[in-house]
């Protein structure tokens, strides 16, 4: 295993541990949400690292149609599933939180809708890659999709600031709107989710990788 | 009540992560079995 990865794995854990420390320990019972707070940290942090792996995604599809590097496309593929993962992870803690919050799980609120929008979107194109075996319009189709479904991820992260709703709005210009011991969670709980994002596409990148250059022995032996 | 909610709320996020891993381990190992079929045939 090569240093730089041995460094990330070693920082990733050392984060991890803190993260699940001030998670569960170190942040405070909030005034009206008591210990429903705890799922805020496992809910946000999922959620802005889902919003950056569909940027990666949407920079990979811009990225392939200007130099045709199918090693770029690769990356954006593998940023799709974990850009899947983590909405996946949004949504289900989001399920959660409004169902100690506001009494049901999911009540077609603005933010809940939109982020299933954009679930269903990147799932789309996620299938689209899958069931398609030229390459080259995989890859080109793909990142043309892939730019234009990003509008859902704006739209997702907009929704709060456009339509009523009932999703509290933490993050503002002026900064988070919270206590200095959930600032701080919140922080942590962001970078570990962050470097997990990265560990896992750099993972990712490497068995789709292999499987691209499995496909190609294939075609050149048969 | 609240220990479970907050409980699923953990089992969530580092579950599926794990799944995920778990669907990269299996991936990888059909990659090296295939592998390992196609050099077998070529050597044969």
């Amino acid at each position: 295993m090569r240093p730089h990865r041995i460094v990330l794995y070693l920082i990733t854990a050392i984060i991890g541990v803190l993260y699940i420390y001030m998670t569960w320990i170190y942040a405070p019972p909030e005034a009206t949400l008591g210990e429903s707070i705890r799922i805020f940290f496992q809910h946000v942090a999922p959620a802005l690292t889902a919003y950056t792996a569909f940027g990666v995604t949407l920079i990979c599809g811009i990225l392939y149609l200007w130099r045709q590097d199918i090693r770029i496309d690769v990356l954006g593929g593998a940023s799709i599933k974990l850009g899947l993962l983590f909405t996946t992870i949004t949504l289900l803690t989001g399920m959660q939180w409004a169902d100690a919050t506001w009494g049901v799980p999911w009540n077609w609120d603005p933010r809940e809708t939109t982020t299933l929008i954009l679930w269903i979107a990147y799932a789309c194109l996620w299938v689209y890659r899958a069931s398609v075996n030229d390459r080259e319009v995989k890859a080109q189709f793909g990142s043309i999709f892939s730019i234009v479904a990003f509008p859902a991820v704006v739209l997702s992260y907009l929704s709060i600031h456009i339509w009523n709703t009932l999703h509290p709005i933490v993050i503002t210009p002026t900064g988070l709107q919270m206590g200095i011991e959930h600032g701080l969670t919140m922080m942590v709980s962001m970078i570990t989710i962050l470097l997990l994002y990265v560990i896992l596409l750099e993972l990712t990148y490497r068995v789709d990788s292999s499987e691209e250059m499995l496909l190609e022995y294939r075609m050149t032996r048969s | 009540m609240q220990q479970l909610e907050l409980f699923t709320v953990a089992i969530i996020l580092w579950g599926g992560i794990l799944v995920f891993l778990f669907y990269l381990f299996i991936k990888m190992m059909r990659i090296q079995t295939t592998v390992e079929r196609l050099v077998q045939q070529d050597e044969e």
